[in-house]
């Protein structure tokens, strides 16, 4: 399996990158796009992040085998905008950001809105998890 | 939910259902349950029959503790987009709260369940309300039938094939 993953030769050796650091830059971008709401992990995700342990790759799945990488987010969008825009914006940063750090080639962003919740209760959400810095 | 997850819930929920039928039973006074039980101990052989079924219990158990583990909520989901960049989809979770959201806009109703269901020309929604009686049913239908064409499209960007309000009930505390 993990000779299927991509990698970066160079003169030294190669870079492999390991898929959980594509989820973190992913992750990332995707939560600095404006009206997303925060990322939606299973409740498993959810859970261990209420008991302290910020996982900035919750909501993402990286299928990176082969020479390029598709990428499946899923997301909570805050209520007021239009959800096509905001899924547009996410599929550009996160091609952007994934592409210029790992070097990566990504052939897709799939968008999942999994819900849709006010201004207010994002910020509430947002509030519960506690950062480790 | 795939198939085999839904067989191995219902497996599990009948063996959960006999199983606290039986508790319930024996903490009313009848006992038969816990004869069976030892019964079932009784010999080397039952003792066996036992063990597997609460090795299957167990094997059940784990499976539907990884399954609820590893699956990110709302997959039940319609596409939006599909094109170079990747697809874009949302959950029927998700259109629901644009639906609820929406009918706020529209005065007379008191309660509202949507049932979002997707077909090939696109959305199609059922609206089961509670409006107010004092409220003209045709013109509440149309507004709402209005306001939730319009967020769906602009909000979701979701095509609509249809829209279904169902009146359900009156609010009889209204003035």
């Amino acid at each position: 399996m993990e000779n299927n993953k991509p990698e970066i030769p160079n003169d030294l050796g190669v870079i492999r990158i390991a898929d959980e650091v594509v989820s973190t830059v992913a992750g990332l971008a995707a939560v600095e796009v404006e009206g997303v709401a925060t990322m939606s992990g299973g409740w498993g995700t959810d859970l261990v992040e209420k008991l302290g342990k910020r996982n900035l790759g919750k909501g993402i799945k990286v299928d990176a085998t082969g020479e390029q990488t598709i990428i499946d987010i899923f997301i909570v969008i805050e209520f007021g905008y239009a959800i096509p825009k905001v899924a547009e914006n996410v599929q550009r940063e996160v091609k952007l950001a994934v592409e210029t750090m790992t070097g990566l080639t990504v052939a897709a962003v799939n968008v999942h809105v999994v819900s849709v919740m006010t201004k207010k209760a994002a910020a509430e959400a947002n509030e519960g998890m506690i950062d480790p810095n | 939910m795939p198939v085999i997850g839904r067989m191995v819930l219902f497996i599990y929920n009948l063996i959960m259902l006999v199983i606290a039928g039986a508790v319930i039973a024996i903490s009313l006074g009848w006992n038969d349950p816990l004869a069976y039980l030892d019964l079932a101990v009784s010999t080397p052989e039952n003792r066996i029959i036992l063990g597997i079924v609460g090795i299957i219990m167990v094997v059940l158990i784990l499976v539907m503790l990884v399954w609820g583990l590893k699956n990110p909520a709302g997959t039940d989901a319609v596409i939006v987009d599909k094109g170079l960049a990747g697809e874009v989809s949302i959950s029927i979770a998700a259109t629901k709260v644009i639906i609820m959201k929406a009918v706020k806009q529209v005065e007379g109703v008191k309660d509202l369940r949507p049932i979002v269901g997707q077909t090939p020309a696109g959305l199609v929604v059922k609206l089961h309300t509670m409006i107010n009686p004092e409220q003209s049913v045709p013109e509440i239908a149309q507004s709402l039938q209005a306001v939730v064409k319009d967020n769906l499209e602009k909000v979701g960007g979701l095509q609509v094939a249809e829209i279904k309000v169902l009146i359900d009930d009156f609010n009889a505390g209204s003035k």
